[in-house]
């Protein structure tokens, strides 16, 4: 088979998994899937809102789902990882689901535009951005479109940096298309330089500032350490600032 | 020549009613006609703003003077075509993104002894179509008729729409209506 037939046909399958997905796990909070090979077969990471319900009573949900992966997509010995979103606003397939849910209830589309990139930047992202398109009033097709900060959209850090979610809103007057673009705040895009010195620096101050031994920090539950903030952060604050000045997601 | 616009949509609604008294603007009250104006309400609000019809275009006038604008035309408008024409005649539609065929189907099939044009490869504002029309009319070509696609309208310092259509540009600014931008600013 030629190359190119087989890149089509591995995209075809990778589509339909994350359409079958989509609508399998949509009560589960569903935000994006991550398949890989490794030498025991392939992993598959679901990132979902509510895991308990991908997992199921005894894990039958999950077993369920493994078995449809392996007979109906030809995974390869799957082994499904269920990972939780902690925090489901930086999400944007959640929030652009959120979002369509909103216009279906019937929110005005400002008011519900309004709403969701508040969530999304008082979760801390970097930047956002929101359209909604379609005949929002009945009338012409219009594309509203909110946004603030700072967001990539266009080269490699867009694709690989932000989160994209698009989601369909069937209200009566006509269906309109939801797009969600999400910069998370813990990015570190390729022009953000930091020299060697002033990382071992900031490596040396919590150093010299953690407490004794037995003032050690304490342990969050998931096993991390947590430690007072690094110099270098508030200095990517102050360019964050300047970022959102420069009005790049105004382009 | 007189501009034609066949009322198509099934309900008039305030957009569709900025862009009718602003193409009544661009070429004057007694050169536009409004026609397939059906419902009494409807018809006695656009009355006050231009002249109106309660029949369609095809059997107000002969097809044979008419020449009808449809995006899906094969060939552009020239001032060619429109010798010996009385009547241009654009569909009332509030376009979808990408175009549906509406005019197609519910005015060129209408009148198929008209010859039908396009007015480029972009969908028009009916208020545009009309302005593009008249400069065709007076003799200009289409490709002497700058448009701009597209037009972003700053809402909010967070919030802005975006309409994908083709505005002609008059003196360097798209052509669109004050009354529209204030109408899309509130809803």
């Amino acid at each position: 088979m030629p190359v190119e037939r087989e890149i089509i046909k591995r995209g075809m399958k990778r589509a339909g998994l994350e359409k079958f997905l989509e609508k399998e796990l949509e009560r589960a909070g569903y935000g994006g899937v991550d398949v890989k090979r490794v030498p025991m077969g392939t992993r598959v990471a679901l990132y979902v809102e509510r895991p308990g319900i991908v997992i199921g009573r005894k894990g039958k949900s999950i077993k369920d789902l493994t078995d449809t992966l392996a007979r109906e997509y030809r995974i390869e010995n799957p082994q499904v990882e269920v990972v939780e979103i902690k925090t489901p606003e930086l999400s944007a397939p959640i929030m652009a689901k959120r979002l369509a849910l909103m216009l279906e209830r019937g929110i005005n589309f400002r008011r519900a535009g309004y709403i969701i990139l508040r969530r999304i930047m008082n979760a801390g992202a970097r930047g956002v951005e929101i359209v909604i398109s379609g005949k929002i009033t009945g009338e012409r097709h219009r594309s509203q479109r909110f946004y603030a900060g700072y967001l990539k959209k266009a080269g490699e850090p867009a694709l690989r940096l932000v989160s994209y979610g698009y989601a369909v809103a069937k209200p009566k007057p006509g269906v309109l298309g939801v797009k969600v673009r999400v910069m998370p705040p813990d990015v570190r895009l390729p022009d953000e330089i930091r020299l060697k010195e002033e990382e071992k620096k900031a490596e040396a101050k919590p150093a010299e500032a953690a407490p004794p031994a037995e003032m050690a920090p304490a342990e969050a539950p998931g096993g991390e350490q947590i430690t007072a903030p690094e110099e270098p952060e508030i200095v990517e604050s102050k360019e964050l600032r300047e970022g959102e000045e420069s009005g790049d997601t105004q382009g | 020549m007189l501009f034609v616009i066949e009322h198509l949509e099934p309900k008039l609604s305030e957009w569709l009613c900025i862009e009718y008294s602003h193409a009544a603007q661009i070429v004057g009250q007694k050169r536009l006609l409004i026609t397939n104006v059906e419902k009494e309400d409807e018809f006695r609000k656009l009355a006050k703003i231009v002249r109106v019809e309660r029949k369609r275009a095809c059997e107000i006038f002969s097809q044979r003077e008419l020449i009808v604008l449809d995006p899906r035309a094969r060939r552009g408008l020239s001032p060619h075509d429109l010798r010996g024409k009385r009547a241009i005649v654009i569909g009332g539609i509030l376009g979808d993104e990408p175009p549906l065929g509406r005019t197609r189907e519910l005015l060129t099939e209408t009148l198929p002894k008209a010859p039908a044009k396009n007015l480029g490869k972009k969908q028009l504002s009916i208020d545009g179509a009309i302005y593009v029309a008249k400069q065709v009319s007076e003799g200009k070509s289409l490709e002497d008729v700058p448009l701009q696609h597209g037009l972003e309208i700053q809402i909010s310092r967070t919030h802005s729409t975006f309409l994908p259509y083709a505005y002609p540009l008059v003196r360097g600014k798209p052509l669109i209506s004050s009354k529209l931008v204030a109408y899309i600013k509130h809803h």
